[in-house]
């Protein structure tokens, strides 16, 4: 088992944080991951890309190199290195919010979500990342929803316990809504 | 602390790693892409009894950890190259006065102050000495952040059988990059060690003693230099480190130590499915360099490709224990926002070299 995951937003969207969780929720499932983020000179506003690989064994190349089997787009500034850096027979999840004109995918399936105003509605557009993530674990089965939910309990729980439902209730939805799509 | 699965940054490992083995103080200066070292040490190492210092500049650095080794007590620095470069003068001391220290290099983009991204241009500086002398360190490369949990202890071993500084060196990306890693319970690995001949511990209970020096004159030169190069031929000798795969029937061998080692297991097993004989050597010890891996290679290799983040530092090694019978090849850059080649890079050199 093996995935590549690129997951882009614009910076305050909350890509690294959903990277991250699917980081946690992996190494809960006793699975091998490893993350990479662009570092450097960066600015709030500015993209965000987290490279995550998911596997059962031992991680070789730790880069994803334009061959992601799920990637993510929260913005519309990410989404046209997303869409060019997906491998034939991957997932493209794009915020439909954000993404006004996206592009036909051809070789791969591409998934349409407003996943910020999901997220409007359930109280806050911050929460359009775990709208997103709980989109794609029922659209690839990457993790499975309580496992991801477990991980928001356990991030949040202690410091910002308020939060936790909020969160729980936005993977529920994004999960939900992907389902209603038929994967 | 128990053995428990964390998910961290290559940084943050080697923190986690050097305390849990046995680390009782460290000095550092915040440099990027190392700083991660030192602000974690500062949180975990009281728990752990020690504690670490944040000195004015790594002159200071490299003068205290000299100083606290005289203790016995096991000491560590963290840094990347340009503060490296400072600490040589007492790293050079050290290895004249027989002072063991573990010292973690994360290495980006050279020369002079250079870039803050990931590189593997202190190859050099590391394995031929930034200091004059005749003079080595034990230097080792790690590609990932469980094998950095792996090595440590190891690490630590080295430092006190032979009392002589180590070196791990790690390119600045995989420095940054977040794992999962597998890190140890406590023990502290130094305390296998005897070092009450020679460490300084006040004259409670023993005479006064001669001072841990690194200068002498004529004879004592002479005959220290000498116990040196012995002390370096054992472990030439005994501490090469590699890992290889596919070796055996290839016609094409990458070398590659770090992060691109680490590519290479994905390169060999991705060419071999398309039926192509190639295999890789992972140097872990950078000195001692594993000339052995290379000296063994059949008369069916054709070719090595060697890939580095540098302009070609580690290729002069493995072109000197090859000694001419197989053609080397080089296939490195440095800088850039990509600072390395892809895997898909380095599968089309070597296709070219296999002729395809």
């Amino acid at each position: 088992m093996l995935h590549k995951c690129t997951i882009s937003g614009s910076g305050g969207q909350g890509s690294a944080l959903m990277a991250k969780m699917i980081c946690l929720g992996a190494i809960k499932e006793g699975l091998k991951v490893v993350m990479t983020q662009t570092y450097g000179i960066e600015q709030r506003g500015g993209d965000s890309t987290a490279y995550v690989i998911v596997s059962d064994q031992p991680i070789g190349s730790p880069i994803v190199e334009n061959d992601a089997d799920i990637a993510v787009a929260l913005s519309s500034s990410t989404y046209a290195n997303c869409f060019e850096g997906v491998v034939p027979g991957g997932s493209l999840f794009t915020n439909s919010s954000m993404v006004e004109a996206p592009r036909d995918a051809r070789g791969f399936r591409q998934v349409l979500l407003p996943v910020s105003d999901m997220a409007v509605e359930l109280g806050t557009v911050r929460c359009a990342n775990m709208v997103m993530l709980g989109a794609v674990l029922a659209g690839t089965g990457l993790l499975r929803l309580e496992v991801a939910e477990e991980v928001v309990r356990e991030s949040l729980g202690a410091k910002k316990p308020q939060l936790v439902e909020l969160n729980v209730n936005a993977l529920r939805a994004g999960f939900a809504a992907m389902e209603k799509e038929g994967n | 602390m128990i053995q428990e699965t964390l998910f961290l940054k290559n940084t943050e490992t080697f923190a986690e790693s050097l305390a849990r083995c046995g680390v009782k103080y460290h000095f550092a200066y915040p440099i990027t892409p190392a700083t991660d070292v030192m602000k974690r040490m500062a949180v975990i190492l009281p728990r752990y009894g020690g504690q670490m210092m944040q000195m004015e500049s790594e002159l200071a650095v490299s003068s205290a950890l000299a100083g606290a080794a005289c203790t016995g007590k096991l000491v560590a620095t963290s840094s990347s190259g340009p503060g490296l470069t400072l600490m040589h003068e007492a790293i050079g001391f050290m290895c004249a006065a027989y002072l063991p220290c573990i010292v973690v290099d994360s290495m980006r983009v050279g020369p002079g102050d250079g870039d803050i991204l990931g590189a593997q241009s202190d190859y050099f500086v590391v394995t031929r000495g930034g200091a004059h002398g005749d003079y080595r360190t034990v230097v080792l490369a790690p590609s990932s952040g469980q094998e950095i949990a792996d090595l440590v202890p190891h690490g630590i071993r080295l430092a006190y059988r032979y009392r002589i500084p180590v070196v791990f060196v790690i390119d600045g990306v995989s420095a940054q990059t977040t794992e999962s890693t597998t890190l140890p319970a406590y023990n502290d690995y130094s305390a296998e060690f005897d070092t009450s001949g020679w460490a300084f511990t006040g004259t409670k209970d023993h005479a006064k003693r001669a001072l841990i020096t690194g200068s002498y004159s004529h004879q004592d030169g002479y005959e220290m230099n000498e116990r040196l190069r012995a002390k370096y031929e054992v472990i030439r000798d005994k501490e090469q480190m590699w890992e290889q795969d596919g070796v055996e029937d290839a016609e094409l061998v990458v070398a590659a130590f770090g992060i691109h080692g680490r590519m290479c297991r994905d390169l060999v097993s991705r060419m071999r499915a398309d039926g192509k004989k190639v295999g890789f050597i992972r140097p872990i010890t950078l000195w001692p360099f594993p000339d052995r891996a290379f000296e063994a290679l059949g008369s069916c290799v054709q070719n090595i490709l060697v890939v580095e983040m540098n302009l070609g530092q580690m290729v002069d090694d493995v072109r000197l224990a090859v000694n001419g019978r197989i053609p080397v090849h080089f296939l490195g850059k440095t800088g850039g926002d990509l600072p390395m080649y892809t895997l898909a890079d380095m599968i089309a050199e070597a296709d070219r070299l296999l002729g395809e």
